[in-house]
């Protein structure tokens, strides 16, 4: 059941830890180092993830088993890792790598980064759906797979990893690049956004778990995000630019609850698709008509932008639960009852003396309990070819 | 004196042959392939310690052999497919189908294996491993029947049995135990044809 009180303890547990791993790296490190700070913003996430996931007391069982475990013990601290390397290596004040005695020049140290961030974006797909009824018949020969409707053949196999790949490093590309022109800070806010409605989203449509491992990733963005303006306000050389291993973070775990959500939750293709792609919509800032106004409106409109859409999203996704999922969450209610006592009692009695009543349109109704699983299946139905 | 040698080795060979073939039809097993016209396997779990909510797997396959001999030997295997959940409300099934509850897509199948067999009063006391939602566990089913019954040339067998289980020792997230309690019975009713 979801649990609004330990959501709320898991935001602020997660944004006071980030914000404060920030600050505390500032504080230690007197000397402004572009490396130092943007590994600490780096950390201050993966800090402020840790503690939320255990204020939501997550299971943190080895090996994990299911796509969730998988992404909270795997993918996640991967990215971490990969996103310290790239902010240790690939910094404009990279320190000089030393292979075997030689030198290795600084842009071998990007080059690494690339190849790690190539290599991690590559397999996420295939670590989260690993085991899955989905790769039955590639991972396991056909045991599995074989026969469930479920299963992919090569080609939709290398279609789903290639298009996620594809997709990973578009957005992740287009949100650095933007990064590079303007503050970072409305983009790692507006990621931020984006995966708590990638959340919200997820448990509507049924998956509570799924989509409460939203709210840490979020949480811990926000509040590096606001550590590190804070710290570029009071504290010359403290860029903004150093939020860009955030990026990297929110975008892999934006992909990753999205496929948790669609693959193993009921999150439909088409929301899925909206929401990863809606980040995108910061690029607004760079329209002819909004590239020259201040920083703070850019900002604004990056974040009004991605609300509407989130909104919308959310709208649709708040009606699906109504209409689903939140009968089951409340008992049964009184009109329900007295609505099919009374299209009980208006049909005629039945011929067959195993039926005691059949309604108007000739659909056998036996009892109030029957003509309430008969709607269900109705609505079931319905909800079926909206989707579609 | 040689024919009647002859005719003795060729007696024993006789005897031998016949003796073997004896022997291997009385320890032969019946191997008996799951009816799922006939049987069922369903389940109820508590709804806030008040009530019962029942529901049933639709899609369930499996087999045993059984050797009246030697029941020892016996074996039993079933299979339910977790996506043929049915507590006859299409949106909980839905829902009991998501990784909260059954994560079918990770885990599409529940699995009994035996691993040993032993005759009790009216059936037998079967152990084996039990895999559900990825985990597997050992646990003792105590199958009551066995009678057989031929109809229409094929032999049949039947056995009931429940189980008695808690979701939270086969990875089922405790913090999602919620409404519907954690125990839940399982009641299996197997009918099994001979192939």
């Amino acid at each position: 059941m979801p649990d609004p009180i330990s959501y709320l303890k898991a935001s602020i547990a997660a944004v006071v830890a980030s914000a404060m791993i920030v600050l505390v790296f500032r504080l230690i490190m007197r000397k402004s180092m572009h490396s130092v700070a943007a590994v600490s913003c780096v950390l201050a996430v993966g800090v402020g993830i840790v503690t939320g996931c255990r204020v939501l007391q997550f299971s943190w069982t080895w090996p994990p088993a299911n796509a969730l475990n998988r992404f909270l013990l795997i993918v996640l601290p991967a990215t971490v890792i990969l996103e310290l390397l790239a902010a240790i290596l690939g910094g404009g004040e990279a320190v000089n790598v030393r292979i075997l005695g030689y030198s290795a020049p600084k842009r071998c140290g990007s080059l690494c980064a690339l190849g790690f961030r190539l290599a991690l974006y590559a397999s996420v797909g295939r670590i989260l759906l690993h085991d899955s009824v989905y790769l039955g018949d590639v991972s396991r020969g056909g045991d599995l797979g074989s026969g469930h409707p479920d299963a992919w053949n090569f080609a939709q196999t290398v279609a789903v990893f290639g298009g996620s790949f594809a997709g990973l490093i578009a957005i992740w590309g287009l949100l650095c690049r933007l990064s590079e022109r303007a503050a970072a800070g409305s983009i790692t806010l507006s990621l931020a956004m984006v995966i708590q409605g990638t959340g919200l989203a997820t448990m509507m449509a049924g998956y509570i778990k799924g989509g409460s491992a939203a709210i840490p990733l979020a949480a811990a963005l926000v509040g590096a995000t606001f550590a590190s303006q804070l710290l570029a306000k009071v504290v010359d050389g403290f860029d903004k630019k150093y939020l860009r291993g955030t990026i990297g973070i929110g975008v892999i775990g934006l992909c990753s609850l999205l496929c948790i959500g669609h693959y193993f939750g009921q999150l439909t293709g088409l929301r899925a698709i909206v929401l990863f792609l809606t980040p995108l919509l910061c690029w607004i800032s760079e329209l002819p008509g909004l590239r020259a106004r201040p920083a703070w409106q850019k900002s604004a409109a990056r974040m009004i932008a991605v609300t509407i859409v989130l909104s919308a999203v959310l709208f649709v996704a708040k009606q699906d639960f109504d209409r689903e999922m939140a009968p089951l969450l409340r008992s049964v209610s009184s009109s329900d009852t007295e609505r099919s006592l009374t299209a009980a009692s208006s049909s005629k009695p039945s011929a067959d003396p195993g039926v005691p009543f059949a309604s108007k349109s000739g659909e056998k109704v036996a009892d109030g309990r029957m003509s309430r699983t008969g709607r269900s299946r109705v609505v079931q139905t319905n909800t079926v070819k909206q989707r579609i | 004196m040689l024919r009647r040698n002859c005719t003795t080795c060729l007696m024993s060979f006789v005897m031998i042959l016949v003796l073997s073939g004896v022997g291997r039809l009385a320890g032969a097993s019946d191997d008996y392939a799951y009816d799922l016209v006939h049987s069922s396997v369903s389940f109820k779990a508590r709804h806030m310690d008040i009530s019962w909510i029942h529901g049933r797997f639709n899609d369930v396959a499996g087999n045993f052999s059984l050797d009246r001999e030697d029941p020892t030997k016996s074996t039993f295997l079933l299979t339910i497919k977790a996506d043929s959940v049915d507590t006859a409300n299409a949106a909980r099934d839905e829902h009991l189908r998501q990784p909260d509850y059954f994560d079918t897509k990770q885990f599409p199948t529940i699995e009994f294996k035996s691993t040993g067999v032993k005759v009790i009063e009216g059936g037998y006391e079967v152990t084996g491993d039990f895999t559900m939602h990825g985990k597997t566990k050992g646990i003792m089913l105590t199958l009551m029947g066995g009678k057989e019954h031929i109809f229409k040339d094929v032999k049949r067998v039947a056995f009931s049995t429940e189980l008695k289980l808690k979701r939270s020792d086969f990875g089922f997230d405790k913090t999602q135990i919620g409404a519907i309690g954690d125990e839940a019975i399982i009641i299996i009713d197997c009918e099994g044809m001979r192939k």
